[in-house]
């Protein structure tokens, strides 16, 4: 039966045909698939390689970009900041809004459809949430919001331009200004607000510019600020350094192009020469408790973020109110007498004028050298001991006062050089014999906790240690810490007083 | 005491009974002078140790002086307050003031003798130059190096590398000018180079220090006496008092060498040897002082000048004389320096400076004869 036979092998050779194709389908497929995979796998790994550029400043992430169908998607919170918009996020509808200067996009999740201020948009890429962060087509959003999206292949990098088309106004606001006599004088300083570039010359007031979170904005500081600072306050150590606080590098300023100089002790030559150069420079001390809270809300007035700024002050304002409630209502006619000693020499007090002084006078505290006509006079050790002070406040600085850089403040480990330095008080012949000495009542304090931001936690440690009886329930170093976790993002650490209450 | 008389009896005419006579009574009255120099000077201390900021009456302050100097006196002891203000505070500063100015002013004299020019003293000569050099280093490395180790020593690396360095000063400038056969003008000139040189080096620490080292540094380079305690004039009196006592063993052959170099090696005077071991000791007294109390200007140059004035240029009254005197206007100073804006003070050489200059010029513009021969 041949026909039979010939059926079958055509069969056959059909079958053999098909399963060769099949099979070299299935290879086919199979390749491809691997292909994509190896794609993404190479698409994943390069960006985590890739850099967004924001003018020429990296934008950093918390979650790695990721590449899908040749487009970049990046953290939707990261980016938007960056451009400065405002982000608001809806659970509901899965939907995230960001708004700046009047432009607003919203953008659903794994839907390609996105509105920009009510207009439709077709995406290449969905919004989709990756690894529990909102990811967010990169080029869309940045054009949308007005900014220009270049890609560096080289760099392999997406370079955005012209972004925060921040707008940049003019304030005049008020500087207070202590004459070397102690007068308190009010300027009127005109200032760009927001401030892209600025040279901070105080310590304080690097402090509390992190507070605000406009670390970003300072471009250089003093090294005095590097040295007592550094430890904690990290950012400072990777700017450029113009020198001292009283007479900077003028060149160097000038040349660093800044928008405005935050000063608090620089020579007047020094500040005019800045002023002719067309630099703004505004005096700010925040280490003066009488001002302090106004100097924190001008700031930040200047940097745009009047909201820090509130939290920050009506945190400290709150905590000082309640000491001060505290001892008025349990000592409502009580003075101490106190010899106060800077950090910076041997008998030099302080007087109506210092920064420390309205601490002092909350506390129910006066410095025997109050009313010498000056803020911090140099006096006379044997007026100190005919005066008999009951109590001796004495302001340590690391690097001052012989206590060294690890002596006090974050990076001290233990209070050995603080017992010393109480010592050598105890010990000084006009000091013996006073009341303080008679009584151990010699207090030493952290400089930084005596003046500024934190002197609330001063104004605790100071408080039990003069009235333990009221302070009991009080413990100084749980409102310090929770300053350096709420403001510095830190964790708390060193030795900050001495005895500790 | 035999060569002055004859030299007296060779130049002066009239008989050597009369002239004899003269000079005795021209001594006397500079013993005399000197004599009552000394007893203002005792007063003023006694008048400094009874003001101050702390108000404790003279009666209080006399109990405490002789409670602790009359053995065995056991009078109603004053006020806790009144023996530690006078005995702690007042006397140990009042003496630091009187060994400071009598060790700057006494080098004064002795250099300018030396060198035989009115504008040397421990300033120009590079000394106070090379212990503020010493200082500073100390100051400034010292923080860098030791760290919080410094802290402890500080003090006294400060005052050891300031001695130091100060008498360093003189020697390098004393070779200096012994290259050139140790002629007079090599050494001033020498001084003032070396002076110039280390201020250089000061300005360049205080412009590589941080602001905490440069406080340090500008408190200690504005010189005063708060530093003052029983510690500090216990170090410090024997060698004032040795190298000044030496000194006035020299005063004779200073006398010689101001009549020229000839002269005085005729009168059997080494020159060389004698500026070799007058400048050591001047120097050791001057560099000691100043390490402790920072630069101290003025009384160096214009105290010993004062006294030529008072009391001639005789060197074994002019060495006495300056010592008392720059003690005294030292002690001023800084007691004005305490008490003018009490309980407040005024860095001392503010006030040396200016109760000295206007006495120092009233005195050039009233003298008429050139006493600077």
């Amino acid at each position: 039966m041949p026909g039979r036979r010939l059926v079958f092998g055509l069969c056959m050779v059909f079958l053999l045909a098909g399963l060769l194709f099949c099979s070299g389908a299935v290879q086919n497929a199979q390749a491809s698939e691997t292909k994509v995979l190896l794609q993404q796998m190479a698409d994943q790994s390069r960006a985590a390689q890739i850099k967004v550029l924001l003018d020429g400043k990296e934008i950093s992430m918390d979650v790695r970009p990721v590449i899908e169908n040749g487009r970049t998607l990046v953290p939707l919170r990261a980016i938007f900041e960056a451009l400065g918009a405002r982000v608001s996020w809806d659970g509901s509808t899965k939907t995230a809004t960001a708004v700046r200067d009047g432009t607003e996009i919203r953008l659903v999740i794994d839907s390609d459809a996105a509105l920009k201020n009510g207009e439709k948009k077709r995406l290449d890429v969905p919004a989709r949430i990756h690894d529990g962060r909102t990811l967010v087509p990169l080029r869309f959003v940045s054009e949308a919001l007005g900014a220009r999206v270049d890609w560096d292949a080289a760099a392999y990098a997406v370079i955005i331009t012209g972004a925060p088309a921040e707008t940049q106004k003019w304030l005049t606001v008020t500087e207070h200004f202590v004459t070397p006599e102690g007068r308190i004088e009010k300027n009127a300083v005109r200032v760009p607000s927001p401030p892209k570039r600025v040279v901070v010359l105080g310590t304080y007031q690097a402090e509390i510019i992190k507070c605000l979170g406009k670390e970003d904005r300072v471009a250089a500081v003093t090294d005095s600020i590097k040295n007592l600072r550094g430890s904690w306050l990290q950012y400072v150590m990777n700017l450029p350094s113009v020198g001292s606080a009283s007479t900077p590098d003028v060149e160097k300023i000038i040349g660093l192009k800044p928008d405005l100089v935050l000063d608090w002790a620089m020579k007047p030559e020094i500040k005019n020469q800045l002023v002719r150069a067309g630099i703004p420079v505004l005096r700010l001390y925040g280490y003066n408790s009488k001002f302090l809270l106004e100097e924190i809300q001008t700031l930040g007035l200047i940097f745009n973020s009047q909201e820090r700024a509130l939290i920050y002050t009506s945190y400290i304002d709150g905590h000082l109110r309640t000491v001060r409630e505290k001892i008025n209502s349990a000592y409502p006619g009580r003075k101490t007498d106190v010899y106060y000693e800077t950090s910076m020499n041997d008998w030099g007090s302080v007087g109506i004028g210092s920064g420390v002084q309205p601490l002092l006078e909350m506390l129910k505290c006066k410095s025997i050298a109050e009313d010498l006509g000056l803020a911090n006079p140099r006096v006379s050790p044997e007026w100190v001991a005919a005066k008999n002070p009951p109590v001796v406040i004495k302001s340590v600085s690391s690097g001052y006062s012989g206590v060294g850089g690890k002596g006090i403040g974050y990076e001290a480990q233990s209070n050995g050089e603080l017992i010393a330095l109480q010592q050598r008080i105890m010990s000084r012949p006009a000091l013996k014999i006073t009341g303080a000495v008679k009584h151990k009542r010699v207090y030493l304090i952290s400089s930084e906790l005596s003046n500024g931001p934190r002197s609330v936690v001063g104004a605790y440690y100071l408080a039990k240690l003069l009235y333990p009886e009221i302070f009991r329930d009080v413990d100084p170093e749980a409102v310090h810490r929770e300053m350096f976790d709420k403001f510095y993002g830190r964790e708390l650490k060193g030795i900050w007083v001495y005895p500790q209450p | 005491m035999g060569v002055p008389a004859t030299v007296a009896e060779a130049a002066a005419p009239g008989g050597p009974a009369e002239i004899r006579e003269i000079y005795s009574r021209y001594t006397a009255r500079k013993i005399l002078l000197l004599a009552g120099l000394g007893i203002l000077l005792a007063g003023m201390g006694l008048f400094a140790s009874t003001t101050g900021a702390a108000a404790i009456g003279v009666a209080d302050v006399w109990r405490v002086v002789a409670g602790k100097v009359v053995p065995g006196y056991s009078l109603a002891p004053a006020s806790e307050l009144a023996g530690t203000v006078v005995w702690e505070l007042r006397i140990p500063r009042i003496f630091l003031a009187v060994l400071t100015g009598m060790s700057l002013a006494g080098a004064g004299a002795v250099m300018q003798g030396l060198l035989r020019n009115p504008l040397v003293c421990p300033y120009t000569l590079g000394l106070s130059g090379g212990a503020a050099f010493g200082a500073a280093l100390a100051i400034v490395l010292g923080k860098n190096i030791l760290g919080g180790y410094f802290n402890i020593a500080g003090n006294y690396i400060i005052v050891t590398n300031a001695f130091f360095f100060g008498c360093l000063t003189m020697l390098f400038v004393y070779a200096i000018s012994r290259l050139k056969g140790g002629v007079p003008e090599t050494l001033l000139l020498g001084g003032v180079a070396i002076g110039y040189l280390f201020s250089a080096g000061v300005s360049a620490l205080k412009y590589i220090s941080n602001e905490e080292a440069l406080k340090d540094l500008v408190v200690w380079l504005m010189g005063g006496l708060w530093g003052a305690s029983w510690e500090t004039v216990m170090l410090l009196f024997p060698l004032v008092v040795v190298c000044m006592t030496v000194l006035l063993r020299y005063a004779w052959d200073l006398n010689a060498l101001g009549a020229g170099e000839e002269v005085a090696a005729s009168l059997g005077v080494n020159v060389r040897r004698l500026r070799l071991v007058c400048l050591i000791l001047a120097t050791l007294a001057a560099s000691g002082t100043i390490a402790f109390t920072g630069i101290i200007g003025f009384v160096g140059l214009v105290g010993p000048h004062i006294c030529r004035f008072i009391i001639g240029g005789d060197n074994r009254f002019l060495i006495p004389c300056a010592c008392i005197a720059g003690g005294a206007l030292l002690l001023l100073a800084d007691t004005m320096a305490r008490t003018v804006f009490s309980p407040v003070e005024v860095p001392v050489g503010i006030l040396t400076s200016l109760i000295g200059a206007p006495f120092f010029i009233y005195l050039l513009i009233k003298k008429k004869r050139r006493y600077w021969s």
